[in-house]
């Protein structure tokens, strides 16, 4: 991503901000602690984007088996994990003044840190398998196993009782923040997923699997671009 | 604190890891770049 992209990702950053402060009104009910919603809902949905990502590209090299496939999984992965702590973080805070507890065990909460662990753990794992192909293989199938936990966290509150909203009632303005939030946001997530990617592949050749010292050549990367099967 | 704390607290806390993570991103782009790790 270029100067131009991070440029209109931060002037957005400072619409959302601008707008957040001076045009969008204080909630009645919940007071100002309600305005956490304009970066949580943002930030939520990009998560569950950059989950989707991770299963696209594993299906994509448990189909092709081309490396880049993988580091493009792990990359989003990396932001999903990434977007799924501001997620949890920022529903944390909101829940501390809204219920008046930091966590509760409701379906959606339950869910939605049992995907951010999901992740957590593919970002740990995946170092731990030293073959650079047999670490794309298991990561893969990880990948596509794990996303079934994203419809839950999607359809727990609303078929499930629950305390965590299924939809909000919002006021014109307030709707047209949310909209100008979701900017920002998916910009840098977009934004540092090609970032990541980029910088994996840069940085592959030497970083990513040198030959064991028991391997010989065995254990040598291949080609960016081959096959690996 | 009240709402209006938390609410800075989130939004600084929620901004400054995503751009924060941008920047060693950038940072780590660049020492690859270079050939040099990052210091």
């Amino acid at each position: 991503m270029n100067a131009v992209y991070w440029s209109a990702a931060a002037a957005s950053s400072a619409l959302a901000v601008a707008m957040l402060l001076l045009y969008t009104p204080t909630e009645a009910t919940m007071g100002p602690i309600q305005k956490v919603f304009y970066l949580h809902l943002p930030v939520a949905i990009n998560t569950l984007l950059a989950c989707a990502a991770v299963f696209v590209c594993s299906i994509g090299f448990l189909w092709q088996r081309r490396l880049w496939w993988d580091d493009l999984a792990s990359a989003a992965a990396a932001v999903a994990v990434l977007m799924g702590s501001v997620t949890l973080l920022t529903g944390m805070i909101w829940g501390r003044s809204a219920w008046g507890v930091w966590w509760t065990w409701s379906p959606r909460l339950t869910f939605t840190l049992v995907l951010w662990l999901l992740y957590v753990v593919y970002m740990i794992v995946r170092p731990a398998v030293e073959s650079r192909e047999r670490r794309a293989i298991v990561s893969a199938v990880y990948g596509v196993i794990v996303f079934l936990d994203v419809p839950l966290v999607y359809l727990t509150a609303k078929l499930l009782p629950d305390i965590h909203p299924a939809s909000i009632e919002l006021a014109g303005s307030m709707k047209l923040t949310l909209g100008v939030w979701f900017i920002p946001v998916t910009l840098i997530s977009v934004g540092l997923v090609v970032g990541r990617y980029r910088l994996k592949r840069r940085s592959a050749p030497s970083a990513e699997s040198p030959p064991h010292p028991q391997e010989g050549t065995r254990g040598r990367r291949p080609q960016h671009e081959s096959q690996i099967a | 604190m009240n709402g209006t704390h938390w609410t800075i607290v989130a939004y600084v806390a929620g901004l400054g890891l995503m751009w924060g993570y941008a920047v060693a991103l950038w940072v780590a782009g660049r020492s690859v770049r270079s050939g040099k790790p990052p210091s």
